[in-house]
């Protein structure tokens, strides 16, 4: 019996056991600092332009007739979003549809200017004019609609000779976003 | 815990492996998250900016910060809000276009003050910063009543372009 103690006391003596106390310690200084240093929620940009007021006299109609080109305007109320669309040679409406302010809504107004885009890639600018009772997030809501293609929809087929605008990427929709109603007299 | 008999009295011992795991994982995890980049721009206090599936990081610019309160201006320039955030105090709406005065002379200073250091940059020979954009952060509730009264202010002042700013929604 007294053998076997000796034995064992011999085993607990001779047992490698590492001191993990400091290992520790630097662990816990290391995601105090990752925790303190971490960026979670990350901030983004929607650009926009605004139209410049300009001394030079418009283009002219007959001018504009020559080369036609499509204009999609999107205008938001507090509860609706409208989608018109017409070309620069006249100033009558093509296309046009009412949809609520939601993202089924948005959506149909997406399959609209990505159907328009794939069909002509030249096309690149929406002008959005936005009612003064229409809150931040409503437009940015609209802004995100124009410019960012939904999850699940494919991106535009470009053409092989199609030049990407500078820091456009290919998930944009649009990339040139207009606000339309920024001057007004009250 | 683990107990051992020594010299009569027993010791006792925490296992602190399980921790070190869990320690381990959690590093793991926090570096695989850490941003680099970390945030170019700062965000205002006092506002809460809308979710939005934007990629696009927000970099830095002169910015204008709407809060529900108050309108503050690159420099510290306060223009305040009528109490329930619909528009800017009767004071400050003195031109005819929409435009907040106070706001358009800041903005004025500052196209000088870009203008300036565009022209240096293009002396030394350095690549021009962006600096005919600027940064708007708003709360997402603030009318766009309000938000025209800054473009309309900026604009008049020759800054057409701006980046909104928004909170990335984790697509993930």
């Amino acid at each position: 019996m007294s053998g076997f103690k000796l034995k064992k006391r011999k085993q607990v003596a001779t047992a490698f056991d590492v001191n993990v106390t400091p290992m520790l310690d630097l662990f816990s200084v290391l995601i105090i600092f990752l925790l303190a240093t971490s960026v979670f929620s990350a901030t983004g940009e929607t650009r926009i332009e605004v139209p410049f007021l300009s001394s030079q006299p418009p283009p002219k109609q007959e001018e504009l007739d020559k080369t036609p080109e499509k204009t999609v305007n999107i205008t938001i109320d507090t509860k609706t979003v409208k989608y018109q669309q017409a070309t620069t040679a006249s100033s009558v409406i093509k296309d046009e549809i009412e949809v609520p302010l939601s993202e089924e809504g948005l959506d149909k107004i997406q399959a609209k200017i990505y159907d328009i885009r794939k069909e002509n890639p030249k096309f690149d600018k929406v002008t959005v004019f936005t009612q003064a009772e229409v809150s931040y997030e409503s437009l940015v809501m609209v802004l995100d609609t124009v410019r960012e293609l939904k999850p699940g929809r494919a991106p535009i087929p470009f053409p092989a000779d199609y030049k990407m605008p500078v820091g456009a990427d290919p998930s944009n929709l649009v990339t040139k976003v207009v606000l339309g109603n920024v001057i007004f007299a009250d | 815990m683990a107990g051992a008999d020594v010299g009569g009295k027993e010791s006792f011992s925490l296992n602190l492996y399980p921790m070190l795991d869990v320690f381990s994982i959690l590093i793991v995890f926090l570096l695989m998250n850490f941003s680099v980049s970390g945030e170019s721009a700062e965000v205002s206090a006092n506002l809460e900016l809308p979710m939005s599936s934007i990629k696009v990081s927000l970099d830095s610019a002169a910015s204008v910060a709407i809060t529900k309160n108050e309108i503050v201006l690159q420099g510290g320039v306060v223009i305040p809000l009528t109490p329930n955030s619909q528009d800017v105090v009767e004071a400050y709406k003195k031109d005819g276009q929409g435009a907040i005065r106070k706001a358009y002379d800041e903005f004025k200073k500052l196209k000088a003050q870009n203008e300036t250091l565009k022209n240096r940059q293009k002396n030394l020979g350095l690549s021009n910063s962006d600096v005919s954009t600027l940064v708007m952060q708003s709360d997402k509730t603030i009318p766009y009543r309000i938000i025209k009264r800054v473009l309309a202010s900026a604009q008049q002042a020759e800054f057409i372009s701006w980046k909104f700013a928004v909170q990335k929604r984790n697509e993930n």
